[in-house]
């Protein structure tokens, strides 16, 4: 997908410029305007690219984009744009490289432009978009593309590993849908293993042998 | 605000509820008497919770304890923490939160409501422009990131996690402006930031999963309503569909928050009210959220809005 394309807006224009043609669209396909008509769906289906578009280039300008860093401190590094790996006309192949490349450096912002410069949609496209997601924060995100990812090779051990990774984070801290089952004090264990071994002694004391001798 | 970052007492010692209410009492008092009495109805769970944590990681240094009179029970004097700057910090910050919703208010809702709102702002207009005053940073970080909120809004966005981020940062970058400073060391620094980045999107993400209802029937914005529309192409008319639809998503995003707090408290130094914060992030906190997922959530009593 072409941001600047989606937009309507050529490669020179200002952010004003951007954020003008953004509310124009949103505007025209507003779900208000299309509820209860056969438009719906294609209405949010274009409404859905108008933000996405909008996404990518609302923060071109700032290079330590905080705005995109989501609950990672270290932070997007947005970076210069309009390096070549940006040219569209660049292979698949090229263009996964180069969001690999910039995945590694830690610039997740420009990984993720590159991303969805590219039209197909395969295991390893939602792989890496699954990364991108990871690195900001957004976990719910970010297992919806290792999902996808999984379920497209099931035999990548990559994928599952990513996969698993995501959906074990709730339980880092051992159980963590149960909280106050964890945070029982571990001591009136040792309590109960005593009593109960006391209890048994007497018992068997009662009936003749003996468990513990020296109680 | 939205009054969900709550205690859970029954599991809560009683010198620690005792801490507590002095913070949310001390709060109350402050914003009475820095603003005005007609302020206090700022008051929220949020922000006691912030003030908490944010005295916490100074743990409470210079802070004393005063009896005062408290207006809402005139027979009973109240124990409030005094001399906080934790608490002077969040008792601004309730004043411009709660001016800047009224603002969002005049703007989109109907008109016995606008009215309403309108009014508001004129009575609150002068203690809100005292606490830009008092934060100036704070504020223009709020003023910033409420816009891209109501841009994101606006623009019928999809991904919870997407509309929720400008006001998590909102909650990140203030609570960091007054806890962090060149001195602090990088690991606590992250803490601080992840902590309150992801209190901000547990705030944000359960308030909207608890207003669909609210929100389908007027017709108004809500992000899980919006992704509703953009999986089937069409906004579904029973409320329950949606609330179905999207539990484990909303579930998936309230833990995955919690999960990361509690890492990130672990990681910090809260001296006397790690007990409060742990008792509100592990039991207070998950319950509230199952039972607005769950839609048992009754609100028995609005204190603050």
């Amino acid at each position: 997908m072409d941001p600047y394309k989606a937009l309507g807006v050529s490669q020179s224009a200002t952010d004003a410029e951007i954020k003008a043609a953004y509310r124009k669209l949103v505007k025209k396909y507003h779900p208000d305007q299309f509820k209860g008509t056969s438009y719906e769906a294609t209405a949010a289906e274009k409404l859905k690219e108008v933000n996405e578009a909008y996404s990518l280039l609302k923060n071109r300008g700032s290079s330590s984009s905080s705005s995109s860093r989501g609950g990672s401190y270290q932070g997007y590094n947005y970076g210069p744009f309009g390096s070549g790996a940006y040219n569209t006309g660049a292979s698949y192949a090229e263009k996964i490289a180069a969001a690999r490349a910039k995945l590694n450096q830690g610039s997740y912002g420009e990984a993720e432009y590159i991303l969805r410069t590219i039209p197909e949609h395969t295991a390893e496209w939602h792989y890496l978009m699954g990364n991108v997601l990871w690195f900001r924060g957004w976990y719910l995100e970010a297992k919806k593309y290792y999902q996808a990812a999984y379920t497209m090779e099931p035999t990548n051990f990559e994928y599952k590993a990513a996969y698993d990774r995501v959906n074990s984070q709730n339980f880092t801290n051992g159980g963590y849908r149960d909280p106050r089952y964890t945070r029982v004090d571990s001591s009136t264990q040792c309590c109960n293993v005593c009593s109960s071994l006391m209890c048994a002694d007497c018992c068997c004391e009662c009936m003749g042998c003996d468990l513990i001798s020296c109680i | 605000m939205f009054g969900n970052t709550v205690i859970y007492s029954d599991e809560m010692l009683g010198k620690d509820q005792k801490r507590y209410s002095a913070y949310y009492c001390g709060l109350c008092h402050k914003i009475g008497k820095s603003y005005a009495r007609s302020c206090r109805l700022a008051l929220s769970y949020e922000m006691t919770f912030l003030a908490v944590f944010m005295s916490a990681l100074k743990d409470g240094e210079g802070e004393t304890h005063a009896l005062v009179h408290c207006p809402g029970n005139p027979f009973k004097k109240k124990n409030v923490i005094q001399n906080s700057r934790a608490i002077d910090i969040a008792a601004s910050l309730s004043v411009i939160m709660s001016y800047e919703s009224l603002r969002d208010k005049a703007r989109d809702e109907g008109f016995i409501k606008k009215l309403g709102a309108f009014i508001g702002k004129a009575l609150f207009r002068r203690s809100f422009k005292k606490a830009c005053r008092a934060l100036p940073v704070a504020y223009k970080t709020v003023k910033d990131c409420l816009e891209e909120l109501y841009e994101l809004e606006e623009g019928y966005c999809h991904i919870p996690e997407a509309v929720s981020d400008p006001f998590a940062r909102l909650v990140a970058e203030v609570v960091s402006q007054f806890t962090t400073d060149e001195t602090t060391p990088p690991h606590e620094k992250e803490a601080i930031w992840r902590f309150s980045y992801y209190t901000g999107q547990w705030i944000y993400v359960l308030d909207a999963f608890k207003d669909i209802d609210e929100d389908l029937k007027k017709g108004e914005y809500n992000p899980f309503i919006a992704a509703a529309l953009s999986q089937g192409g069409k906004i579904p008319e029973e409320p329950q569909l949606i609330k179905e639809q999207f539990r484990d998503d909303a579930d998936f995003i309230l833990s995955s928050a919690m999960a990361v707090m509690s890492n990130a408290l672990d990681a910090l130094n809260t001296g006397r009210n790690k007990p409060i914060l742990e008792n509100i992030i592990f039991v207070g906190m998950p319950a509230r959220a199952k039972s607005i997922l769950e839609g048992t959530f009754k609100k028995k009593h609005s204190r603050s809005e």
